[in-house]
């Protein structure tokens, strides 16, 4: 009974993150898969949103802005709105000019909240991050896997109305637009301004996902730190992309599943075969095949396990 | 009449950028040695893909081109220079960022020849190009460049110059000088085709024409004919005077 | 307030080398290459594991020359790293790059991501986290004007050798491009690919000649990285975002863009720490880089493309 209680416990917690990252992953498909924005900064995104909902929401701290003592609803939707107003800053600055500005961009932006979140302490707890994150409903169902099985269906149910909403959004005349600009952008230009708007739309809705995701996790584990938020994750989020496939949203949430479970059943076998002191250097390894599996799928499958070719060619 | 290999010879070309979406439909013609062919058509007939896909800048999905009985078709764009083939591009002929000199030097260093036994003529042959010769080629007037970009096209020694619309932004003067120095080229022994969207000064110059339309040659005649015939006048008429449909059909029935 | 900007322009040569590289790659092969950073934390390495088997076979390639910290060796070095980061380059292309290029410029830069964490990762793993150092030789600031007048101006003999090297390899770098013949047929790639074709010059040849000159300088840049500062695995992400300010200040495909927006991003990153603090270094480049972008995104020098 233990060990099916402990291997529940484990899987709801791989699920709960599973699901998380697919939210983000969904966002960054919007923005990559359907808009061909390449965003570098995911990771800065996240963080916006996790570092929002916790710093709205968790009670009086000495060394640090807090104690507006939210509730946790508002918190998730704050966050998602200024992450959002992140994405409209960086769009309006780079979604005008050449393709990788973008990139650069987004990769600066992730790297300057890095160093905000890392040394700006009396906002956001500096290298300690926040602790205390308030946990929805925690007084009610305690701290086990009652509770964690609760927190997976509020996030599942997330995952389920982001899914839904994203399939009608890009099904609909909206929809219908964005994809007439990825596929033909010179026709598209012709539209002038317009397109300009569409992906900033795109740009902005895929950083309010991102910002969702970010304080969701924020929630579930109920600290966060800048360590939390590192390129690897932007890493992580885009390989899951890659090998579902770019540009289908079913792909999307299922390399999350692949990739995710991949990473973490990797890094249980480093634990367990790899003596403690070279467990860093495992760490390093683990990252490496990551990267390899980006690039392996790049070259040998570029349209990833569900994703249309076309969708592949930017 | 000795039998020699036509300078050029396309063979039922098929080319295009997307594959399954030809843009040279099926085209075949003959250059003859010393000749000057001109190929005529309405706008997007291809007659700058035929060209770009006879020196390899388009991809070929079927047929064959021969210079001078040798099988060009495969030849990599950069080869060409090396076969005997040079294309002078449309507009963009030039690099902007080098001199008249060096562009002129580098195209001789390329084909690892003599930059002063390769520059001495030409220069001779375009002497205001000497002049200008330590000028940016960014800096020269449309004529001007189109003269450095045929320039450039002989330093390499071709038997076949191609040249892509190259009355393209010039005035009638300017279109003249350029027509007059590629007179002077076929004088020095060199083939030349040509496409050209002005009908009138390619007909003045070249011996013989091709009408393209879509894709395929259409009519291949002497130039003095074709000035003459009605159906090159209403091909061109009815483009410019805003699609006339009886006049088209009335075009292809010649076919 | 002198010191500023020598400090400024010293970790400039480093950012202004690594800079040049990645513009040129830019410009020619035309994407961002997000793992050109770990090719200068691959080249310092390199140097770091030749000087050390040098050292290893005679004392004397350890032996200080002059007023510098360093030997013979890893001079000798720093050439067999910038030679075997070339190949390094190279061979990155080979198995990787260039199979997707036909995907198009995005495609390659998710692919240089990729290569990015494969190749700093495998660094981590080879050399642990622990930072290095080439000599354990301290070195001495030489003050060249005393205090009184600005503030004073130091150099250590390593960054004034360093700074001098930089102009070194520039100049050379310029007069390359500017009159042999593969430095212009890279020029007039850059500028007009199809026209290059038709004039006889092979594509492949530019671009492989591309990779291997912004690999070997990268090492170099990595090497002055490690004389000035220090080794670290995360070198190369952690110069990334100004090696990318730099270029972008500088115009795409700018060589003088690359060195001038890289100096000007060294100062940007020695005024801020001088007075803000270290911490924020790396958002200097950050805020040079936005403001580059609002205002004149070609850059100073303009794009090449």
């Amino acid at each position: 009974m233990q060990l099916l209680l402990g291997w529940l416990s484990y899987a709801s917690f791989f699920l709960v993150f599973a699901t998380i990252f697919a939210i983000i992953t969904l966002g960054l498909n919007l923005q990559w898969g359907f808009t061909g924005l390449f965003n570098v900064g995911v990771a800065g995104f996240v963080a916006i949103g996790a570092y929002t909902s916790a710093l709205l929401t968790t009670p009086k701290a000495a060394d640090r802005l807090a104690g507006f003592g939210w509730p946790v609803v508002a918190g998730l939707a704050a966050a998602t709105f200024v992450t959002g107003l992140a994405g409209l800053f960086v769009g309006a600055v780079a979604l005008r000019l050449r393709r990788d500005y973008l990139a650069i961009t987004t990769f600066g932006i992730a790297v300057a909240i890095q160093v905000v979140a890392n040394n700006a302490t009396p906002l956001t707890g500096g290298p300690f991050g926040v602790q205390f994150i308030p946990r929805p409903l925690q007084a009610w169902l305690g701290t086990g896997l009652v509770w964690t099985s609760a927190y997976l269906a509020l996030a599942l149910v997330s995952l389920g109305l982001v899914y839904l909403g994203l399939e009608k959004l890009v099904h609909s005349p909206w929809g219908r637009v964005l994809r007439a600009i990825r596929e033909d952008e010179e026709a598209a230009s012709s539209l002038g301004k317009r397109v300009f708007l569409f992906r900033l739309q795109s740009f902005v809705i895929g950083a309010m996902l991102m910002g969702l995701g970010g304080a969701l996790y924020a929630h579930f584990l109920g600290f966060i730190a800048p360590e939390d938020f590192l390129p690897i994750l932007t890493f992580q989020l885009w390989a899951m992309l890659i090998v579902g496939g770019a540009g289908n949203n079913r792909g999307a949430m299922v390399g999350t599943l692949v990739v995710w479970g991949f990473w973490t059943a990797a890094g249980g076998v480093m634990r367990e075969w790899i003596p403690q002191q070279e467990q860093a250097r495992a760490a390093a390894l683990q990252v490496v095949l990551i990267g390899a599996l980006i690039a392996a799928t790049l070259v040998l499958r570029p349209r990833g396990l569900f994703g249309n070719f076309r969708n592949s060619r930017l | 009449m000795i039998d020699s290999a036509p300078a050029l010879a396309i063979e039922s070309l098929e080319a295009g950028y997307e594959p399954g979406l030809s843009i040279v439909r099926g085209t075949s013609l003959n250059v003859q040695p010393g000749e000057i062919v001109a190929v005529i058509g309405p706008n997007g007939a291809g007659k700058s893909s035929l060209v770009k896909a006879v020196a390899g800048l388009v991809p070929i999905s079927s047929g064959r081109n021969l210079l001078f009985g040798k099988d060009i078709t495969k030849t990599p764009a950069h080869r060409m220079v090396f076969e005997g083939l040079a294309l002078v591009p449309q507009v963009e002929n030039v690099f902007v960022n080098l001199s008249v000199a060096e562009n002129l030097e580098l195209a001789a260093a390329i084909v690892k020849a003599n930059r002063q036994e390769r520059l001495k003529p030409v220069y001779a042959m375009f002497p205001d190009l000497y002049r200008q010769r330590t000028d940016m080629a960014g800096r020269l007037s449309g004529g001007q460049r189109q003269m450095l970009a045929v320039a450039r096209g002989l330093i390499a020694r071709p038997k076949l110059l191609i040249l892509d619309e190259p009355s393209a932004g010039l005035s009638p003067r300017m279109t003249e000088q350029v027509f007059g120095k590629l007179r002077e080229v076929r004088a020095s022994g060199v083939t030349v085709l040509l496409v050209e969207q002005n009908v009138k000064a390619a007909l003045a110059l070249a011996d013989r024409a091709v009408v393209l339309v879509e894709g395929k040659e259409r009519i291949v005649a002497a130039s003095s004919e074709l000035l003459q015939d009605n159906r090159v006048a209403e091909l061109y008429l009815g483009r410019y005077l805003n699609q006339s449909p009886g006049r088209r059909s009335g075009m292809q029935e010649q076919t | 307030m002198l010191q500023i900007a020598a400090d400024g322009l010293i970790i400039g040569s480093v950012i202004a080398l690594g800079a040049i590289g990645l513009s040129v790659t830019m410009s020619i092969v035309r994407f961002s290459n997000f793992s050109h950073g770990e090719l200068l934390a691959w080249g310092a390495y390199l140097a770091l594991m030749v000087a050390s088997v040098l050292s290893a076979m005679h004392e004397d390639f350890a032996t200080p020359i002059g007023p510098f910290s360093f030997g013979w060796g890893l001079i000798i070095a720093t050439m067999v790293a910038a030679a075997m980061t070339a190949m390094l380059s190279l061979l990155l292309d080979t198995i990787l790059f260039k199979k997707v290029r036909k995907y198009g410029s995005m495609t390659l830069v998710i692919a240089s991501f990729g290569a990015a964490l494969v190749l700093r990762n495998l660094l981590l793993f080879w050399q642990g986290g622990v930072p290095q150092y080439f000599s354990q030789n301290l070195q001495i600031a030489i003050p060249l004007l005393p205090r009184r007048v600005w503030g004073g101006l130091r150099f250590t003999p390593d960054q004034l050798l360093v700074l001098a090297l930089t102009l070194a390899t520039v100049s050379a770098l310029h007069l390359f491009l500017r009159y042999s013949v593969l430095g212009r047929s890279m020029r007039a790639s850059a500028i007009n690919p199809a026209l290059a074709q038709v004039t006889g010059i092979d594509p492949e040849r530019i671009l492989r000649a591309t990779w291997l000159i912004s690999g070997a300088l990268a090492a170099v840049a990595g090497v002055f990285a490690g004389i000035t500062v220090q080794l670290r695995p995360t070198m190369g992400v952690d110069l990334l975002l100004p090696l990318f300010a730099a270029v972008v200040l500088g115009g795409i495909g700018s060589v003088w863009g690359a060195v001038v927006g890289g100096l000007l991003i060294g100062l940007a990153e020695s005024a801020s720490v001088t007075l803000i603090g270290a911490q924020y270094r790396t958002a200097a480049a950050f805020i040079v880089l936005i403001l580059i972008l609002l205002v004149k995104p070609k850059g100073l020098f303009g794009e090449r493309i």
